[in-house]
């Protein structure tokens, strides 16, 4: 795991009665170096059967789960690709069996946003850009391509990540509903407004969180730990 | 108000320009989602609630499993005791649902209430909400560790945020759960229509 220093970072998404452009503390925390592996994740279900694929309740995973791996084993050119088709719930399960948690939105958000060494914010964000514009890849690479200023790997450019709290913003997509949603549904009159318009590669890391339900799986959907 | 329609079509603009990022789901038949519901909680979890490995505290300080209410029907939400706006209008709604399921059944429904606030909700101080605000037997108040609250939350589709002056942004939402555990109906948002809610609960 990597120490990240305690720091300052400014949401994507402002609260009803912060500032625009107000910034939060976010405390020191450590966090894995990498994205959970197929093979770390297999070790795993090996002392957690619960977990084996075909085995976990609908509540905690889809129909998909797993659904990259042949029968019980991924294939053994993914050994060190990231570990993916898993649930908000298998990764929260995986990360308590390490002693670790998922990282809170604002953790993982605040690492995401360290650039790599002796680049900028727009370095970052062309690699991000450069795979939202890519064909995603039949086979995910091993771990290992692109690491930021704290030493974190592969944050962007290879997988979505699965967050602690990926429901915690209220976005309602519903045309049926009228335009007064907010205040129908909304305790404290909390209203999204984003801080930055323009930062578009952020903006899309909110709207998948936001359209994902927590027995969800996908092809391009992992996770990493992490821990106080 | 503004803002939030800009974040919706900004959404949706997404959603039709980058095919990856709404269709990196495998197609199975069986199962499909991410283009339809792209935005926010409209559907409760499959499977059963009882599977949940969670114990609560009742508002009497006792330890509590949803699986202790098996076998009969009930309706539960999430709420913190401090909110001053649409927790009340809230519980408004589902004190009128109880009455109307009442009148229709004969049945008194089991309400149950778990609080977002893990910090400031503890059993005493659900114990006192629940009295002032002349509640009867048939409701419990449940309080939990934050990574429970946060693992419920999930399961019934509410989302919620902690704001940083202890208030909380949160979704309205309020599912029907039959015996065996399941969710079989979600209603949106305070005085919305809960008819369709309590004509499940007639089949139950």
């Amino acid at each position: 795991m990597v120490k990240i220093p305690a720091g300052k970072w400014k949401p994507f998404l402002k609260e009803s009665e912060s500032k625009l452009g107000a910034t939060i503390p976010i405390k020191s925390f450590y966090l894995d170096e990498y994205p959970v592996t197929n093979k770390e994740y297999s070790e795993f279900i090996e002392t957690n059967p619960q977990w084996k694929k075909g085995k976990v309740s609908a509540l905690f995973a889809d129909g998909g789960y797993l659904g990259d791996w042949k029968g019980k084993n991924y294939e053994e050119s993914q050994t060190n690709s990231p570990v993916t088709y898993v649930s908000w719930f298998s990764a929260n399960a995986y990360c308590q069996w390490k002693g670790k948690r998922l990282p809170k939105e604002s953790e993982w958000e605040y690492a995401a946003s360290i650039p790599p060494s002796g680049k900028n914010k727009k370095a970052v964000e062309t690699v991000i850009l450069n795979w939202y514009g890519e064909v995603r890849p039949q086979f995910l690479p091993n771990v290992g391509q692109y690491k930021n200023g704290f030493g974190v790997y592969d944050q962007h450019g290879m997988i979505w990540e699965w967050v602690f709290d990926f429901n915690n913003t209220s976005v309602t997509g519903d045309s049926r509903q009228d335009t007064d949603i907010e205040s129908s549904l909304f305790c404290g009159g909390g209203s999204l407004k984003a801080n930055d318009f323009s930062n578009y590669a952020s903006y899309m890391r909110y709207g998948y969180r936001a359209g994902l339900k927590g027995w969800y799986t996908a092809k391009y959907l992992g996770f990493r730990c992490a821990k106080d | 108000m503004k803002n939030t329609l800009i974040v919706r079509t900004l959404v949706l603009f997404f959603c039709f320009s980058f095919y990856s990022f709404c269709d990196d789901h495998h197609s199975h038949a069986d199962h499909q989602h991410g283009e339809g519901s792209i935005l926010a909680a409209s559907e409760g979890a499959k499977g059963s609630l009882f599977d949940l490995p969670i114990s609560w505290k009742m508002e009497s300080g006792q330890t509590f499993l949803l699986n202790q209410i098996q076998g009969s029907p009930f309706v539960i939400s999430m709420f913190y005791a401090s909110c001053q706006s649409v927790c009340p209008r809230l519980v408004a709604d589902m004190e009128e649902l109880a009455k109307k399921i009442k009148e229709k059944t004969g049945k008194v429904p089991r309400m149950v209430l778990v609080s977002f606030d893990s910090e400031k909700d503890n059993p005493t101080v659900l114990n006192a909400y629940k009295k002032k605000m002349k509640l009867g037997e048939n409701w419990s108040f449940l309080s939990g560790k934050e990574e429970d609250v946060r693992m419920l939350s999930v399961v019934l589709g509410i989302n919620y945020k902690k704001i940083s002056n202890g208030e909380f942004n949160h979704s309205a939402v309020y599912s029907l759960v039959s015996k065996e555990g399941w969710v079989v109906s979600r209603v949106e948002g305070v005085g919305s229509n809960t008819d369709s809610l309590i004509n499940m609960y007639q089949k139950l």
